[in-house]
Order: C-alpha cells, then sequence, then structure tokens
C-alpha cells in the first residue's frame, strides 16, 4: 500500500529528475557526509510543494536525535549537473527551541516585527516550515518533545506573521495616500493584499512559499482566491485611481481578515521612532540631522515647530500626532530615518483567518 | 584619475548596498523568469519581472542619485522610483514594477528585463552569481574586498544580518 508519504516522495523524485534529470540517491549521496547516524533527510521548499521549476533548487534540512554539530545559518552549497541542493544541519534541541520560541511568539501579544527573520531571508520561517511540511528523504520522521504538533505551531506562525505585514502595508498606504505619494500607496496596497492571500493560504495548512509563488499557487491550489487577487494585480496611475485602489485594498482585506484596517482604526497602535535625529537650527536653516547616517533634511519653520512639540519620546504615538507631525514623521519613514512600530501584536483569536485546515497531509 | 565629488562614506556605502544587497537577487530573478517561462508559470513570471525592475530601480538610485539610508522594504520601490523620475530608465522600471496587463511573448519579456539588468549593471559593476557553481568562488573572493573597502571608511558591512548572526561579537 502507497502512503501519504511514499506519495510525496515519489511526487519529489519526479520533479527532481525532470527538471534536472538528478536522482534523489544522488542527493543523498552528495550530502552523505553531514549526516551523524540515522539523521533524517527532509526537503523543503517549492519542489517539495509541488511548486518548482527547472531553475529551483532543493532545500535539505539533515537532522535528527544523533546529529552532533549544526551547520552555520548559511546553508552549504552542493551542486548537482543543474541542481543546487541548500542544506542546513541541525541538532534536535536547536529545532526544538525554535519551535518553542515559535509557540512563545504566538502566545504572547508583542509585535513579531522580524522576529522570525527579516522579509528577503524569512530564516526561521522557512526552517520552521521545511521541518514541519518537509519530505523525509530518508530517516525517521521527526517528533516534537516538548511544543504541540510542528505543523500547527509553523502554520499559525505564518499566519500571525502575514496578518502583521498586511496591517503594516495597509496602514503605510493608507499615509502615503495622505502624502500624495501614489506610487508608494498602491504599491502598499498591494502588499497588504498579497499579505492577506498569504496569511488565508497558511490558514489552509499549505506550506510556506514566499510571495514570488503567490500567483502560481492561486492558481493551482486556491483556485477561490484567484478572482479575490486579480483586481490589484496591477497598480493604477493617478491620484483618484490610486484612492480607489487603495479603498478596495481594505475593503478586500477587511472581508479576509475579519479586522478594522482604516487608518483612524490602526492608528492607536502605532507610532513612530527615529533616534538618530536631532534639530539643530542654525539662522534660517533647521536641520534634522543624523551624524550616524550621514544625513540632514532641511525643515520649514512649520515642520521645525511640529517636530519640537513632539512630546517625550520617541516612540511617538501616531494617534497623539498632529497632521503636520504625521507628515513630517511619514516622510522620514519614506526616507529611511524614522520606524513605525506596533504596540501589539495580532493574536490569531483576532483574526477570523485562523485555523482553518483543509489538507494537513498535504 | 577620477575625483568623486561626494563624501568616502557616502560614496562606497552606496555603491556596496548597490552591488550586494541588490545585484545578486538582480541576477537570480533573470534566471527565475526565464525558469517560469519555460515552465508555463505566468504568475511566476510577473512576480519576477516586477522584482527584477525594483531591484534595478533601487540600485540605480543609489549609485545615481547617492540616497541614504534606504527604507524598509515595502518602500523601497516608491523611494527609488521617486529618486529616478527624471531618468528614462525610471518610466521602464514603472512599467514591470506596475506590473503587466497582458504578458508580452516571452522572448520579449526577457529581453526587457535583461536590458534593465545590464543598465544597472553599466553603472553598478559586476557581482558573480553565488548561487552558480561558476560564481560562487569568486562571489566569496568580491566580497572579502568590499568589506576592506566598507571597513576602510568606518561603515559596516553590506551583508544580511542573517549571514553574519553571532560573527559579530
Amino acid at each position: 500500500m502507497t502512503t501519504v508519504q511514499d506519495k510525496r516522495v515519489e511526487e519529489l523524485a519526479a520533479r527532481v529528475r525532470e527538471f534536472h534529470g538528478v536522482e534523489l540517491s544522488e542527493v543523498l549521496e552528495i550530502i552523505d557526509y553531514l549526516r551523524d547516524g540515522e539523521d533524517s533527510v527532509l526537503v523543503g521548499g517549492s519542489l517539495a510543494y509541488g511548486l518548482g521549476n527547472q531553475k529551483s533548487d532543493l532545500d535539505i534540512v539533515v537532522a535528527g536525535r544523533a546529529t552532533k554539530e549544526s551547520s552555520s545559518r548559511m546553508p552549504l552549497e552542493h551542486f548537482i549537473e543543474t541542481l543546487r541542493v541548500d542544506v542546513w544541519k541541525l541538532r534536535e534541541d536547536e529545532i526544538e527551541e525554535l519551535f518553542q520560541r515559535a509557540q512563545r511568539g504566538l502566545e504572547s501579544d508583542a509585535p513579531f516585527e522580524g522576529a522570525f527573520g527579516d522579509v528577503f531571508e524569512q530564516a526561521d520561517l522557512k526552517l520552521l516550515h521545511r521541518v514541519a511540511y518537509g519530505v523525509i528523504i530518508d530517516g525517521p520522521a521527526l517528533l516534537p518533545a516538548g511544543t504541540r504538533n510542528y505543523r500547527e505551531v509553523a502554520r499559525d506562525l505564518l499566519v500571525r506573521e502575514y496578518a502583521e505585514r498586511m496591517r503594516h502595508a495597509l496602514y503605510v498606504s493608507q499615509l502615503a495616500l495622505g502624502a500624495q505619494q501614489f506610487a508608494a500607496a498602491a504599491m502598499n496596497a498591494r502588499f497588504g493584499v498579497e499579505d492577506a492571500l498569504q496569511a488565508v493560504i497558511a490558514s489552509r495548512g499549505l506550506p510556506f512559499s514566499d510571495n514570488k509563488w503567490l500567483q502560481v499557487r492561486l492558481e493551482k491550489d486556491t483556485p477561490d482566491l484567484r478572482e479575490v487577487y486579480r483586481p490589484f494585480a496591477v497598480l493604477p496611475e493617478g491620484g483618484a485611481a490610486t484612492k480607489k485602489f487603495v479603498e478596495a485594498a481594505i475593503e478586500q482585506v477587511e472581508k479576509l481578515s475579519g479586522l478594522r484596517l482604516d487608518a483612524d482604526s490602526l492608528s492607536s497602535d502605532a507610532s513612530w521612532e527615529a533616534p538618530d535625529l536631532r534639530l539643530v537650527p542654525a539662522g534660517d536653516l533647521r536641520a534634522l540631522v543624523s551624524p550616524e547616517q550621514d544625513v540632514v533634511f532641511e525643515l520649514d519653520a512649520n515642520e521645525a515647530d511640529a517636530w519640537k512639540a513632539l512630546d517625550g519620546g520617541p516612540p511617538w504615538p501616531c494617534a497623539s500626532c498632529t497632521d503636520i507631525q504625521m507628515k513630517v514623521c511619514y516622510r522620514l519613514y519614506a526616507n529611511g530615518m524614522a520606524k513605525l512600530l506596533w504596540a501589539r501584536g495580532l493574536p490569531l483569536d483576532r483574526l477570523s483567518m485562523k485555523g482553518v485546515s483543509v489538507d494537513a497531509e498535504r | 584619475m577620477q575625483s568623486v565629488d561626494l563624501g568616502a562614506r557616502r560614496y562606497i556605502w552606496c555603491r556596496g548596498q548597490a552591488a550586494w544587497l541588490m545585484g545578486p537577487p538582480a541576477a537570480q530573478w533573470l534566471e527565475d523568469l526565464r525558469g517560469a517561462l519555460a515552465a508555463g508559470q505566468s504568475g511566476l513570471a510577473r512576480h519576477v519581472s516586477r522584482q527584477l525592475a525594483e531591484d534595478c530601480a533601487v540600485m540605480l538610485a543609489l549609485t545615481l542619485t547617492y540616497g541614504r539610508p534606504i527604507p524598509e522594504p515595502n518602500m523601497r520601490g516608491a523611494w527609488a522610483l521617486e529618486r529616478l523620475a527624471d531618468h528614462p530608465v525610471g518610466k521602464d522600471c514603472w512599467e514591470l514594477i506596475r506590473g503587466l496587463e497582458e504578458l508580452p511573448e516571452d522572448d520579449v519579456l526577457v529581453e526587457r528585463c535583461a536590458m534593465l539588468q545590464q543598465k544597472a549593471r553599466e553603472v553598478v559593476g559586476h557581482v558573480p552569481d553565488a548561487l552558480t557553481p561558476e560564481g560562487y568562488y569568486p562571489a566569496l573572493g568580491l566580497a572579502r574586498e568590499w568589506i576592506e573597502l566598507v571597513s576602510s571608511v568606518g561603515e559596516s558591512g553590506f551583508l544580511p544580518s542573517e549571514w553574519t548572526r553571532g560573527t559579530d561579537a
């Protein structure tokens, strides 16, 4: 009888053979030197999740009870024909610690803010999903010792991560619209929709594949969401069209998430931080200076007064800022000199997209 | 000899960021685009062409206008486009970042993206692709030289923090 696991290995093997002319046995052979005892070999990434193409690599985790040494955060690269094989070697206690940290993050009200990898690398998010959803091509299954089911933790973490990104993007979109920065407004509105869709897809129990696979996944795995995305795939041009676009994005994401996402609702949790900057007036020149970044901004008299009037801090709560203070802070943020922070994260019980697993065996 | 009429810190920081933060991904996007088109994955092709244009826009903004610092990822595209508003390549970048209503023929799209990448490379310089067998060691060697250069003007490195975690102590 063929098990789900056998079927997944067969499908993976077929994809690797089709795209690269390489057998999984060759992969096992080339990474064999990394295995201690009966270390398991798990394959994650696009090829393991039914995505990928001839340019896709193979992401492998080597881990087990006997694993002695872990590798660095950077993968160990191997090449077989056209196939790149990236390997991370991890001790079991490190995997356990990562899942426990994820579990603690989920139980906390604090925002994630990159705690599980920055937007580019997303290292911990990917690693959690490789362990939870990876295809075991050799060795025993990895079982959690100190946390609940690996897949539940990995799924919930991803839902929350993307929900928090979604909130951030849609708030920025509205601030950009107010500042008449239409490209930034439209781009962030689209990010907000994409992040919301990623959160919904994750809530259905599908493993993590980063944003580049989103549209393929909408076509292939979640066709009911395909039409949700279509109106946001191409950005509008001009102020009036961008305003409509942003409003439509907010409306759509509110439906998907169950959250209120208008700027007034979001501002109570948001604040600005710009610790490097200080105002140094010199005659008519009102210079806002960051020696650390080698950056200076010139403020007009009203902006300088608004800056001086920011209370204490930072951080400065957005809800307490005047219009001109918000505009100054937004411009600094748009130029990389201020951060937008959140007082609270988005625990799953605040989201309506949480925990719907339609295909846990995938 | 050519003098650089800009502070050494800013000049080297901007060039380093353009070459290392944006250069390797832009090279990878073009490969991803070819893979997507060969597999008939139009959604992937759309995303990849958009990302490639955004990375090229950021690289060009860094090296043509020497803007510093770079804003967070969700603001980078808009930041770069604003700085390239008067540059002919800004329009090319915006059209791809905006998203294509209809995908052109495969070779037309590849050519369009390759041309954008080439324009960025002409300004930024070539960085070997560390994700290929032939580029791996040359990229490591070049990275080592760049780390020495940015250190010489008192700047910190440009490698992603997750590459260097644990090495700062």
